[in-house]
C-alpha cells in the first residue's frame, strides 16, 4: 500500500492538468462533438507533460531547487517578473474556477445554490492548505480523484465501437459539421490543458516538499509515467464517453451534469456515486494544486520560505499569498460567475507562461551544477527540444484562434 | 569534474550567471532572499570588487530597466515617501557566505540578519552590478558590445572577489546560458542559437579597461582581448 502512495504526487498532480473543472466540462465538449478524431493529441500531450515533468522533478531531486527558482535565475527578473504575471494570472483564475468547481459538484447532489456553498469550499481549501500535512492532501485528494476511473468502467459498459475509435483517433480529419480553425482551437486547448505550467511547479515543489534527493529519482520517474498517462486516460474516458451518448444527440455539453450523464446512463446509481465523489475531490485536488502553485511561484520568485516542510509561522509570506488567493476566489465566485468560464479566459495567459517556463527547465537540467551526474542525456534534449518548438508554436496560434473561432463556437 | 561544486573553489565565477537572482539559504536550510543584486566597491586604484549581496525592492525594483522600471521605482518610493533611504537596499556581507552553487549558503542563521547596506569606506565608491551589466563597450573609438558578465575571483580574501575580466559582446546580460563556461553542453538547438548570437563576445581582462562611466554607461578599453569561446 505504501507503494500506491508514492505514486500520489503524480496523479495529483495530473489531476490537475487534465480533469480539473474546466477541462472536465472541455474534454466532454470535444467528445460530443469531435469523437476521438482529437485523441492523439491528448496523447502527445501526455508525452509533452512527462518529459517536461521528469526534467524539473529531476532538477528538483538532485539540487532541491524548483521550478520557479529556475525561471528567474535563467530569465532574470524582467522576464521572469513576465512569466510570474502570466503564470499566477493562470494558476490563480484556475483556483478560483477549481472552487467553483467543487461547488458546482456538491450542487448536483444537494441542489443547493453554488453562490451558497463556494464561502464553505473556499474555507475548507485554505484549512486544507494551511494546516493539513502535504503527504496526507496528496494521498487523500489523489485516491478519491480516481473514483473518476468510473469513466473508463462506463466507456467499457457502454461498448463502443473500438474499431470506429481508432480509426477516427489514426486519421487527420475532422466531423464535416467542425471547421478547421475549430479543430485546431480544440487541438490547442487540449495540449495546453495538458501542459498547463502550473502541473511542473506544483510536481518540482512537491518533490521539495517530500524531500527527494537524487536517490528518490525512480520514485519521481514512477510519479510521472503512472501519474500522466492515468490523467490522459481519464481525459479520453470522459471523451469517450460522451462522444457515444450525448455525439448523436448534437448536444454542446456546458454543464457539469451533462458531464457526467453518459456514466448515468452506463453505470447507473453506483456509478454517479463514484463520479460525484471523483468531481468533488478532482476539483479539490485542483483547487489545493492551483494555490499552492500560486504560492510557491511568487515565494520563489522573491526568494521566500515557501512550502508545508515548514511551520506557517516560518513560511508566513507563503501563507499570507495563500489566505488572499483564497480570499480573492470566494469573492469573484459570489458574484455569480461561471466557473467553468473562467478557466477558458485562462488559456490566453497560459500562451504567454509556456515557453517561458519551459525554456529555462530544459537549458538548467543540463548544468552540472544543479544536476551532478543526473544531467540530460541526448534523448532528453532531444524530446525537450522537439516539445519546446511546438510549444511556442502552440503559445503563438492559442490567442488567434480563440478570437477567431469565438472560443469554439465556430466560426 | 566532480558534481556539485563549490564555486568558490573554482579559479572564478561569474557574477550574473552563478551569482544574481539564486536563492540565499541559511545554516538551516531555510530559505533568507533571493540575490537581488551585488555591491560592487571601485577602490582608490581603480580596481573593482564585489562585496556584499543587495536584497530587496530597494535593489530588484532598479532591475526592471525602462519605462516599465522608473515607473516601478517611483511608486516603490511613493508608497513610503516619510521613510528616508528608501532606495537603500538590505544588505548581506560577502564573508557570510559559505557556498555558492545551485544556492548561495551563508554560515549563520537567517533571523534578524539583514541590515541596511553600510556607506563605503573613505576612497571607495560604492556601485551595483547591474548598473556594469549592459553597459556599452568601446575599444579604441570601435564598439565592442555590451557588458554581458563580470568575471570573478572568489577566496582569494573572504570578504571580496575581485573583478578579473569582462564577457563582452551584443545581445543581453544572461543570454550566454552558460555556454561559454566550459562544463556546459545543452541541446544542440539552443547551443546553435547562443553560439551564433555570441560569435563575436570577446572577454576582456581588467587590465584592459582604461576607464568606467557610470553616469553615461560606457567603458573605455584599449589593448588586448581574447574571443569567447562556446563549448
Amino acid at each position: 500500500m505504501k507503494k500506491v502512495f508514492e505514486v500520489a504526487l503524480g496523479i495529483l498532480t495530473a489531476i490537475g492538468g487534465f480533469v480539473d473543472i474546466g477541462d472536465l466540462v472541455f474534454n466532454a465538449q470535444v467528445g460530443a462533438r469531435f469523437g476521438m478524431s482529437l485523441a492523439l493529441v491528448t496523447l502527445l500531450g501526455v508525452f509533452g507533460i512527462c518529459v517536461f515533468a521528469e526534467m524539473s522533478g529531476r532538477v528538483a531531486a538532485c539540487s532541491g531547487r524548483a521550478t520557479f527558482d529556475l525561471v528567474r535565475e535563467r530569465l532574470g527578473p524582467r522576464m521572469g517578473l513576465a512569466n510570474l504575471v502570466a503564470s499566477v494570472a493562470v494558476t490563480l483564475l484556475t483556483f478560483i474556477a477549481e472552487i467553483g468547481g467543487v461547488a458546482l459538484a456538491i450542487m448536483l447532489v444537494t441542489s443547493i445554490s453554488e453562490v451558497l456553498i463556494v464561502p464553505f469550499v473556499g474555507l475548507l481549501v485554505w484549512a486544507v492548505l494551511w494546516r493539513a500535512k502535504f503527504s496526507v492532501m496528496e494521498n487523500v485528494l489523489g485516491l478519491l480523484g480516481l473514483g473518476l476511473v468510473v469513466f473508463t468502467v462506463a466507456l467499457w459498459q457502454l461498448g463502443p465501437s473500438w474499431g470506429d475509435f481508432v480509426s477516427q483517433a489514426a486519421t487527420f480529419d475532422k466531423p464535416g459539421k467542425e471547421d478547421w480553425p475549430t479543430y485546431a482551437y480544440f487541438a490547442v486547448g487540449l495540449f495546453g490543458a495538458a501542459m498547463t505550467p502550473y502541473e511542473v511547479f506544483f510536481f518540482s515543489s512537491g518533490g521539495v516538499e517530500e524531500k527527494w534527493t537524487s536517490k528518490s529519482l525512480g520514485i519521481m520517474r514512477a510519479n510521472v509515467l503512472i501519474g500522466f498517462p492515468l490523467g490522459g486516460l481519464l481525459s479520453l474516458s470522459i471523451a469517450g464517453c460522451t462522444a457515444v451518448v450525448l455525439g448523436p444527440l448534437q448536444v454542446d455539453v456546458g454543464a457539469l451534469s451533462q458531464v457526467a450523464l453518459p456514466v448515468a446512463v452506463a453505470v447507473g446509481k453506483i456509478g454517479f456515486a463514484f463520479v460525484i465523489i471523483g468531481f468533488v475531490a478532482a476539483t479539490f485536488g485542483a483547487a489545493c494544486e492551483t494555490g499552492l502553485s500560486a504560492g510557491y511561484s511568487i515565494a520563489q520568485f522573491f526568494g521566500w520560505q515557501w512550502g508545508k516542510f515548514v511551520k506557517p509561522r516560518q513560511a508566513a509570506r507563503f501563507h499570507l499569498v495563500l489566505i488572499l488567493a483564497t480570499l480573492l476566489a470566494i469573492g469573484v465566485l459570489m458574484t455569480g460567475v461561471d466557473p467553468i468560464m473562467v478557466t477558458e479566459i485562462s488559456v490566453v495567459f497560459s500562451a504567454v507562461a509556456l515557453p517561458l517556463t519551459y525554456f529555462p527547465i530544459l537549458v538548467v537540467a543540463n548544468d552540472r551544477d544543479y544536476m551532478g551526474e543526473h544531467v540530460n542525456k541526448a534523448f532528453a534534449n532531444v524530446l525537450g527540444t522537439i516539445f519546446l518548438v511546438l510549444i511556442v508554436v502552440i503559445a503563438v496560434a492559442a490567442i488567434p484562434l480563440l478570437v477567431i473561432t469565438h472560443m469554439g463556437a465556430g466560426m | 569534474m566532480p558534481p556539485l561544486t563549490n564555486r568558490l573553489d573554482a579559479p572564478w565565477l561569474d557574477a550574473a550567471l552563478h551569482l544574481l537572482d539564486r536563492q540565499v539559504v541559511d545554516v538551516d536550510g531555510k530559505m533568507v532572499c533571493n540575490v537581488d543584486d551585488l555591491e560592487l566597491i571601485e577602490g582608490a586604484g581603480g580596481e573593482m570588487a564585489v562585496t556584499g549581496i543587495l536584497v530587496g525592492a530597494a535593489a530588484l525594483v532598479p532591475r526592471f530597466s525602462g519605462r516599465l522600471g522608473n515607473w516601478l521605482r517611483a511608486t516603490w518610493i511613493s508608497l513610503g515617501a516619510q521613510y528616508a533611504a528608501r532606495d537603500v537596499p538590505l544588505y548581506l556581507p560577502l564573508d557570510l557566505v559559505e557556498h555558492v552553487g545551485s544556492d548561495v549558503r551563508i554560515r549563520v542563521p537567517r533571523e534578524g540578519l539583514l541590515d541596511r547596506q553600510p556607506a563605503s569606506g573613505p576612497g571607495t565608491a560604492q556601485h551595483r552590478m547591474d548598473d556594469f551589466l549592459g553597459m556599452d563597450v568601446v575599444r579604441d573609438g570601435e564598439r565592442l558590445g555590451h557588458v554581458l558578465d563580470v568575471r570573478l575571483q572568489p577566496r582569494k580574501q573572504e570578504s571580496r572577489m575581485l573583478v578579473v575580466s569582462l564577457v563582452v559582446g551584443r545581445g543581453r546580460p544572461g543570454s550566454l546560458l552558460g555556454y561559454d563556461r566550459g562544463d556546459f553542453n545543452g541541446p544542440a538547438l539552443v547551443k546553435w542559437a547562443v553560439t551564433s548570437l555570441h560569435r563575436h563576445s570577446h572577454l576582456v581582462p581588467i587590465e584592459s579597461v582604461r576607464s568606467v562611466d557610470w553616469d553615461a554607461g560606457r567603458v573605455e578599453v584599449s589593448g588586448p582581448v581574447e574571443p569567447l569561446r562556446t563549448s
